[in-house]
């Protein structure tokens, strides 16, 4: 009986109710909590609104193009059409993606899967927030003010020469402010990366070996390695390029003596492996969902492990292969393409592995599930174009055209952003000790699902033809107004499914049912034994893991005797 | 096929394409049927028990060797063919390419130009080699149907230059795109190469040879349209009113009224021939009204500029 009374009194002392005053100091205690889990839910709430912002955006993009310029249909001019993929790429990518799952369910999930109370460096951890926010903050006003319109890849010397709009007699210099913005936001970066590495050497409670860690917080472990190596390589290139727009220096504009291609270098160098930072935590996650869906070991454990691993090193070594017709040598290009055709390895492990976890499995099916099975397809998709990519005589016909931004669409928002979402519906039972309704959410990846490939897959068709990316408008030809036009009813689709799901989830967060069932799916690994929401610390006590994350046979022991023992 | 193929490369890099294709389709469908199926069979209804099966070295092997070999090979035809792309025959034929914001020129060996609005004229079955700069920023040479691409970088004096080199086999019309993102009119900067038989090409290229020679006497009074696209104008102005970069120069007369921005302030003037001059020369001190200063001042002798002048009050 007293027992009972005291696991209740841990329940409702969850991580929402502490530190919560008066009305006035609500927002505060949030915004000054050094608790992972808050700073979790934070990222989580801006990117996700990041995440809409620039679906919208897209949308518009998207409608310019619905009908070719010929026919007189403009819905934004082509001085504002530059300003708006910069906005959807930069909102998408520096304040979406690219902090992502490792952000969101990593500050979240990390200490709970190590069995730990909170990060090593809690308050590094609410230090990198407020970079992610102040740069954030510094990064939408500046293009709104000044409507940058270089591109994410702010590609010198046009981003050197171009001018800034003035707004209301003053001029203003969106493209430095977009730069700075972009180095700020770096910052967060490599703090993150630094906390989970040295939180995943130093952490991990008794019996938590290396390989016994959960898949999630291995890919974690791989994603701050690039975080913290990768990361300040672009944030002193991209304030080099802020310091040449401002000051007669030249480090990469011609016309001052400066080099173009060695930005493009420096850039890819980093944005390579950062498009592993974006996708590696996902993979974790998807690692995390198969298992539990199937209530049976996931398949190659370790290989899944080291895959992880590999993807993060070998992504250091293809960054030229954004360059192949930049007039390099042929000797470079022969050994980018080669090297990047190593990445399909440690690729085609997980994907074999993943799908030979469902392999004489027990599935309860759930929208996590859904989402993560998608995932896989979708990334397949990616992948495979990526190999048109690689091998060079296919790859400088497609180089930018519509078909790259297909294929990035499909291992980034078809692959990181289904597979975070997946993360997401999984882990919201956890993390907001609620319900989403099931319809709504299976509503919302119907559409999701059927959008995105009526989106993008008209894209690979254009880029094989030849249509280059970034066209305001295109040439009246059959083959690509019709692709358009289909793309874009694709579109419409697809942002309505992105609008039901932040719906589904918002109204989840806000009325969904309440539980406090600790282990909903019934999931071998440590973070679901802590209370739903979890307590501030974490656990009632101080765990000890005594076998593999995966290990069901085992687990299955362990839930029998828990029964047994509740019997007695 | 339903992408065009009209150069030597086109047909090898398809067919590397195609191969790409099938290993692609084959997985994607093997694995996306097999995910599925496992779904339905091994639901939990129907399979309550799961088998623990944590692994199986072997597969993993399989797995590993799998991708190492196809991939060796998509490499392989990958870089034959690219190889081919690089290796410029010595009997090639020079056309020497410029790019700008938003324009392309191409000047011949006998000192022809041609501009965005004329394009690229060549022979069929005849190698074409193209030393490719640009003035500005960085722009990329794509002609699609040929299968080529290559960026126009801008290089100081006397650097090496990108280049790109073709043979095209189908006589016809084929678009060339600017693929690099390069400002306002990016989407605009499209010409074509024209691909004659080889006689038509040599009378063509004669004649052309000839009325340059011509030219050369009359005092280039003639050429304010040619200036026109090969001083890049042709990137921003109309010629018929449509509203783009920069404002149309249709109806432009002597006398006639204008409203434009100088020093930030509004105001109404007649045009004039100094007012034509300096619009050419110092374009962004009077701004018409409703348009951004962007243009750069243009480097013109002074026959050219008056050509140009007669030819913008001839529209």
């Amino acid at each position: 009986m007293s027992k009972k009374k005291a696991s209740q009194a841990t329940e409702s002392n969850n991580f929402f109710n502490q530190h919560t005053g008066k009305w006035t100091t609500f927002p505060m205690s949030w915004l000054t909590s050094t608790d992972h889990k808050r700073i979790g839910l934070m990222y989580g709430y801006s990117m996700f609104f990041f995440f809409g912002l620039a679906a919208l955006i897209g949308l518009i993009i998207k409608l310019q193009k619905m009908y070719p310029a010929s026919s007189g249909w403009e819905i934004i001019p082509p001085s504002l059409y530059g300003s708006f993929f910069t906005l959807h790429g930069v909102i998408m990518i520096f304040l979406f993606i690219l902090p992502g799952a490792s952000a969101v369910l990593g500050n979240f999930l990390l200490p709970l899967q190590l069995g730990a109370k909170d990060v090593a460096f809690p308050r590094v951890n609410l230090l990198s927030f407020w970079l992610y926010l102040g740069g954030a903050i510094l990064a939408v006003v500046g293009i709104l003010l000044g409507a940058a319109d270089t591109g994410w890849t702010f590609t010198p010397p046009y981003s050197v020469t171009t001018k800034t709009i003035s707004i209301f007699g003053f001029s203003f210099d969106s493209v430095s402010w977009m730069l700075v913005a972009a180095f700020i936001l770096g910052w967060g970066t490599i703090l993150t990366g630094i906390n989970f590495i040295v939180t995943i050497h130093r952490m991990r409670c008794k019996g938590m070996t290396l390989f016994r860690m959960p898949l999630f917080s291995w890919t974690l472990y791989a994603t701050s390695w690039i975080q913290v190596l990768a990361t300040p390589v672009v944030g002193i290139t991209l304030l080099m390029l802020a310091i040449e727009r401002v000051m007669p220096v030249g480090f990469f504009d011609p016309a001052k003596g400066g080099d173009p291609i060695l930005y493009q270098h420096l850039f890819w160098i980093y944005s390579h492996p950062a498009v592993y930072i974006m996708i590696l935590p996902t993979m974790g996650l998807v690692s995390e969902i198969l298992p539990t869906y199937c209530q049976r070991p996931i398949f190659g454990y370790k290989s899944i492990a080291l895959s992880s691993c590999a993807l993060a090193i070998f992504g250091y070594f293809i960054w030229a292969h954004h360059m192949f017709t930049t007039g390099m040598s042929d000797f470079a290009n022969a050994v980018f393409s080669l090297l990047t055709f190593l990445v399909a390895i440690p690729t085609a492990i997980k994907v074999f592995n993943w799908s030979a976890t469902l392999y004489k499995a027990s599935i309860s099916f759930q929208p996590a599930l859904l989402f993560a099975i998608a995932y896989v397809f979708n990334f397949m998709i990616g992948g495979l174009t990526g190999m048109f990519l690689g091998s060079l005589s296919t790859s400088i016909h497609l180089h930018d055209t519509e078909f790259i931004v297909a294929h990035f669409h499909y291992t980034m928002f078809g692959g990181a952003a289904f597979g975070l979402i997946a993360g997401t519906l999984h882990y919201f039972p956890k993390m907001f000790g609620r319900i989403y309704s099931k319809g709504s959410a299976y509503a919302a990846f119907v559409l999701m699902f059927v959008g995105f490939h009526a989106t993008y897959v008209p894209m690979f068709i254009m880029g094989m033809n030849g249509l280059p990316r970034r066209y305001h408008t295109y040439p009246d030809i059959p083959l690509f107004s019709n692709m358009q036009f289909a793309s874009t009813i694709g579109s419409w689709i697809l942002v309505s499914g992105i609008m039901l799901l932040l719906f589904t989830l918002v109204r989840g967060i806000l009325k969904g049912e309440v539980t406090t069932e600790r282990n909903p799916w019934n999931s071998s690994t440590l973070e679901w034994q802590t209370a739903t929401p979890p307590t501030l610390f974490n656990f009632e006590q101080d765990m000890e893991v005594t076998r593999d994350p995966y290990d069901y046979p085992a687990f299955r022991l362990e839930q029998k005797k828990s029964k047994a023992g509740g019997k007695k | 096929m339903w992408l065009l193929e009209a150069s030597t490369f086109a047909k090898d890099i398809d067919n590397t394409f195609l191969f790409i294709v099938a290993v692609s389709a084959f997985f994607l469908i093997a694995i996306t049927v097999f995910m599925i199926s496992c779904i339905f069979l091994y639901s939990k209804k129907r399979n309550a028990t799961p088998t623990d099966v944590h692994g199986n070295t072997t597969l993993e092997i399989v797995w590993i060797i799998i991708p190492v070999v196809l991939t060796s090979f998509m490499f392989y035809y990958g870089w034959i063919d690219y190889i081919k792309t690089r290796q410029v025959p010595d009997n090639a034929m020079e056309i020497k390419v410029d790019a700008g914001m938003w324009w392309w020129k191409f000047t011949y060996p006998n000192g022809l130009e041609q501009g965005s609005d004329q394009g690229l004229t060549v022979p069929v079955n005849s190698p074409i080699y193209l030393p490719l700069h640009s003035v500005d920023v960085v722009h990329s040479f794509s002609i699609p149907a040929f299968r080529i691409k290559m960026d126009v970088m801008p290089k100081p004096e006397g650097a090496k230059l990108n280049y790109s080199w073709f043979e095209a086999t189908k006589v016809g019309d084929f678009d060339i795109y600017c693929a690099e993102y390069c400002g306002i009119n990016h989407a605009q900067m499209i010409t074509k190469v024209h691909v004659l038989p080889k006689a038509e090409f040599e009378k063509w290229y004669q004649q052309a040879t000839n009325d340059l020679s011509s030219a050369n006497t009359d005092g280039g009074k003639s050429n304010g349209k040619k200036l026109f696209a090969l001083k890049g104008c042709i990137g921003c102005h109309s010629t018929d009113g449509t509203k783009r970069v920069g404002p149309s120069l249709k109806g432009l007369s002597i006398g006639s009224n204008r409203k434009v921005v100088t020093a930030g302030k509004l105001r109404t003037i007649q045009i004039d021939q100094s007012y034509l001059e300096q619009s050419l020369t110092k374009p962004n001190i009077d701004l018409v009204e409703g348009f951004t200063p962007i243009m750069p001042p243009q480097q013109l002798t002074d026959q050219e500029r008056q050509a140009l002048i007669d030819y913008l009050l001839s529209l």
